[in-house]
């Protein structure tokens, strides 16, 4: 009964267009009034109280990083050295969409940013030399998933934090699979773009063409050094390595590149407010409702369904990715590892899954649902910035779908992928 | 959880739904302990009391944020270290003073008797009622760079330890260099050398795994955590008199439950740290008192926190 | 008048970047203390994730404002213009209750941690300069549901919002 009102009231209120954070609160509220009696007070001591943690605070860090790095001129480089690299081959313009978003995953915590950061240029250019603007924007899109697989990661972190699973493993576990997916993704858009006569719009810039180009980018390529070096080396915590990248970020728009003036910077904290305090929002209140799901021990039925169906590990984990997938398409990636991560994790490592590994498959599973409607965010960015249509992004995204299932199936099956950084150096 | 407003009105007898929720894994002593006390209260009140348990921090994952939950009346009880409390009423510190007690002996002889009388009776102004004290015991401090025997040795040591003054300040004057650290983040912290040291009692070392990622620990016995029991006021006073009787009762029997299983247990844990390759030195007397002279000037420093009579109290009991 | 418009376009964002840089500046000076100077910082993080609480609930209301907050659309659109305006009628109408509630809950919260004296382990600041950070949040995404309201009834605000997105 208490369920019932719980989910249904959820699915309710987000159908109703609420916001996905306040209908997480309305449903917890719909269901103390009516279904529980766990007191209202809890709700808004949750809401504070999910948001007094260090840890937590990656998240708003590492967007405001994100956000600054685009300002500081950072991401135009990557851009640069990206088609330097891969401009000159058959459907260049995709494959240095591909890999331009690998490089900005490297520094940025997030999908949609990421399809932000690249789309806003790569889309039109592609537009421009007759791609395709179904596929200019679907690649895009998929393309931004790897920013929450590659570390940084946001996602990561809100795992980190609710798996009780170290967030320097995760980010060390990403690094592989993240590579896969970008790997998998530059094959299907290179058959693809050979089909439909994509030639190469960058002439081969040669040896010193591409020193230059790296160059030109070293700022850039420096972030990951530092922060992932930061962060292995001891020197800081995942945190700190935000901030520390926000400060870097920082010193070289003003004082490097100097293409940020003091306003974009005021601008870029006003933004990263915007982006942190609506996903932050999201976790203070999806704590909520997490918290009305153990009171009601839902975490302990499903782990009993789903054991009693099968104890193999590998029926288990495709359970799961089905679950995961289906999921995806209909809720965000925050909320649900907040909701999902005490249901899966203890049936998960029960039949012997490394607690990592299954947090690269759950991640994985959900940035898949950035690209699947209804609910797809990078689909929304993509579709915004390219100026196409949603519909029509999903009509050419079908082949690059299959490219991520390809990689989840390999991430899924091959723990090895994700468990061999972490323990190579940790 | 619903519906049973219309099961107590049939038979005309009031029920009650408690949770408890504390930090601690489902290994523990605590939760061990806590389970014979869910069976017991429920068994002698004939299920007028039902009650349920949220081990693992699956509610809350901050004890400061369950005791909060407790005085609001979010959740109905929870077992937690009595640091946190130090938040609420300064007085609780008493309990964190380095090198107050002398063994657990006198710790349980102060906390069931005088001390713990008039801590407890700090706490009803506050929403909670305390009903019994328990242990997670003496702590001791773990390290990558070598065995502690003297304050030297913690110079420059980059040491995690709880969020209380009444830690930090005497990690301070021990030369160490000590910074709190949200404990989900230790085992990284520790294993990449973010941090160098930590403090713990064995019982929360061996659980965490801890000892994997340091290479020496020494029995200093510098601080004693007791944890305590802790139940909404409200709702405690509106109980029938032979519900809190029997509540009040099996509290009793839970910390001596407790209290008894955690000693096994650390004794047992202790052994098995050593065989996973931690090396173990032992403070001697001499080494002991220079870590405690220099503790001792500090209790001077929370004297207007705390209060004289009830610093003298501990130490009294302590002596004898 | 031009103070008004002020007020209503920046008043939380200012508030909530003032948030961020300190923030950015606590947990910026706990590494270089930690490093350059060799001493650890007990009030630092502490500090840092008070100011967090108040980046967020301040931020929740200046999304408001924006229309950042994350939705989705998908139901709404498949009704004519008429329903989806009774939709985001609804739609304003609970989240507004749920603000309403937010406020008067966390003030009742603010209320009891203040009678009670609770103090930060750290830096001994009373709770409830933190916790007020909750019941303002709230208080101020009802007043811009109320505004937003008035926008969907007043076509020329309306119009004026799309541009300025
Ligand atoms: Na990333
Ligand atoms: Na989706």
């Amino acid at each position: 009964m208490t369920i019932a009102f719980l989910f249904g009231s959820l699915i309710l209120y987000i159908a109703l267009n609420i916001p996905i954070a306040i209908s997480l609160g309305l449903s917890a509220l719909t269901t103390l009034i009516f279904a529980s009696n766990v007191s209202y007070g809890m709700i808004v001591q949750q809401a504070a109280t999910s948001l007094n943690s260090f840890p937590i605070m990656a998240i708003p860090f590492f967007m405001l990083a994100g956000i600054l790095m685009s300002k500081a001129g950072i991401s135009k480089r990557l851009l640069n050295l990206a088609n330097a690299l891969v401009g000159s081959f058959t459907g260049g313009l995709a494959q240095a969409t591909i890999l331009a978003s690998m490089f900005f995953s490297a520094i940025s915590g997030s999908g949609p940013a990421t399809v932000a950061a690249i789309g806003s240029f790569m889309i039109p250019t592609m537009k421009d030399n007759n791609y395709d603007k179904g596929f200019a924007a679907s690649i895009t899109a998929t393309a931004g998933s790897i920013g929450v697989i590659i570390p940084p990661s946001i996602p990561f972190v809100v795992y980190g934090i609710t798996g009780e699973v170290s967030i320097g493993a995760m980010f060390l576990a990403g690094i592989i699979p993240g590579i896969i997916i970008g790997l998998m993704l530059m094959i299907f858009s290179y058959i693809i773009s050979k089909k439909n006569n994509y030639s190469a719009v960058y002439k081969r810039v040669g040896i010193k063409g591409l020193i230059k180009a790296i160059n030109d980018a070293k700022w850039a390529l420096m972030i990951p050094i530092v922060v992932l070096g930061g962060i292995y080396g001891g020197i800081f915590t995942p945190t700190e390595a935000a901030v520390i990248a926000v400060v870097y970020a920082i010193f070289v728009g003003l004082f490097v590149y100097r293409e940020m003036s003091l306003k974009d910077l005021y601008d870029g904290f006003a933004e990263s407010c915007l982006v942190a305090g609506t996903t932050m929002v999201i976790i203070a209140l999806a704590i909520s409702f997490s918290y009305l799901m153990t009171v009601e021990q839902v975490p302990r039925t499903i782990a009993n369904f789903i054991t009693n169906f099968s104890e193999n590990k590998l029926v288990i984990l495709l359970l799961i990715n089905v679950f995961l997938i289906f999921v995806g398409a209909f809720i965000d990636t925050i909320s649900a590892i907040i909701v999902l991560t005490p249901m899966l994790l203890p049936v998960v490592t029960q039949v012997g899954v490394d607690p990592v590994h299954f947090g690269v498959i759950l991640v994985a599973n959900l940035a898949i649902g950035f690209v699947t409607p209804p609910v797809g965010v990078n689909l929304f960015v993509a579709s915004n910035i390219g100026l196409v249509s949603i519909e029509r992004i999903v009509r050419s995204i079908i082949p690059l779908f299959i490219a991520l299932i390809i990689s989840l199936i390999l991430i899924t099956y091959i723990p090895f992928l994700s468990t061999f950084l972490p323990e190579f150096f940790l | 959880s619903n519906g049973s407003d219309n099961s107590a009105a049939n038979r005309g007898q009031e029920e009650f739904e408690l949770g408890i929720t504390y930090v601690v894994a489902e290994t523990q002593s605590t939760h061990l302990a806590a389970e014979v006390f869910k069976e017991k209260v429920e068994e002698r009140t004939d299920g007028r009391v039902s009650i349920e348990l949220y081990p693992a921090g699956s509610l809350y994952a901050s004890e400061f944020d369950a005791s909060e939950a407790v005085q609001l009346g979010n959740i109905e009880m929870t077992i937690t270290a009595t640091s946190p409390l130090a938040g609420f009423i300064d007085e609780f510190m008493v309990i964190d003073l380095p090198y107050l007690f002398s063994d657990a002996e006198s710790a349980y002889e102060a906390l069931d008797g005088d001390l713990g009388d008039q801590l407890l009776g700090l706490l009803p102004p506050l929403g909670l009622k305390g009903l019994s004290f328990g242990e997670t015991g003496f702590r001791q401090i773990t390290n990558n760079r070598g065995p502690i025997e003297s304050p030297d040795d913690l110079s420059g040591l980059r040491i995690r330890t709880m969020e209380t003054p009444a830690h930090i300040r005497p990690f301070q004057e021990w030369g160490a260099n000590p910074s709190p650290l949200a404990f989900g983040e230790l085992y990284t912290a520790l294993q990449q050398g973010t941090y160098d040291a930590m403090e713990a009692p064995v019982s929360l070392i061996y659980s965490s795994r801890l000892h994997e990622v340091q290479d020496y620990l020494t029995v200093s016995n510098h601080f004693y955590t007791a944890t305590i029991m802790l139940i909404n006021d409200d709702l405690f006073n509106e109980m029938p008199a032979d519900i809190q009787e029997i509540i009040q009762e099996e509290a009793l029997a839970f910390k001596d439950l407790q209290r008894e299983l955690a000693s096994e247990q650390e004794a047992e844990w202790f052994e098995a740290i050593q065989e996973d390759g931690i090396q173990v030195n032992e403070l001697s007397d001499d080494q002991r008192n220079v870590f405690q002279e220099i503790g001792l000037t500090l209790y001077d420093e929370f004297e207007d926190e705390i209060g004289r009579d009830l610093i003298d109290l501990a130490i009294e009991i302590s002596e004898n | 008048m031009n103070l008004l418009k002020l007020l209503d376009e920046r008043a939380e964002q200012v508030l909530a970047v003032f948030a961020m840089i300190v923030m950015v500046i606590l947990v910026f000076i706990q590494v270089i203390f930690r490093y350059v100077i060799n001493a650890s910082l007990s009030w630092s993080e502490e500090l840092a994730r008070y100011a967090h609480i108040w980046m967020v609930w301040l931020s929740a209301s200046y999304a408001v404002r924006k229309s950042a907050h994350i939705k989705v659309e998908m139901v709404k659109n498949i009704f004519n213009m008429k329903t989806q305006k009774v939709i985001n009628v609804i739609a304003l109408l609970l989240w507004f209750a749920f603000a309403l509630f937010f406020a008067w809950q966390g003030l009742s919260m603010v209320l009891s941690v203040m009678e009670r004296g609770q103090r930060a382990a750290a830096t001994r600041i009373p709770m409830w300069i933190v916790y007020i950070a909750l019941p303002l949040g709230g208080f101020l995404m009802s007043f811009r549901l109320v505004q937003r309201l008035y926008f969907l009834f007043n076509s020329a605000k309306a119009a004026e919002e799309v541009e300025t997105k």
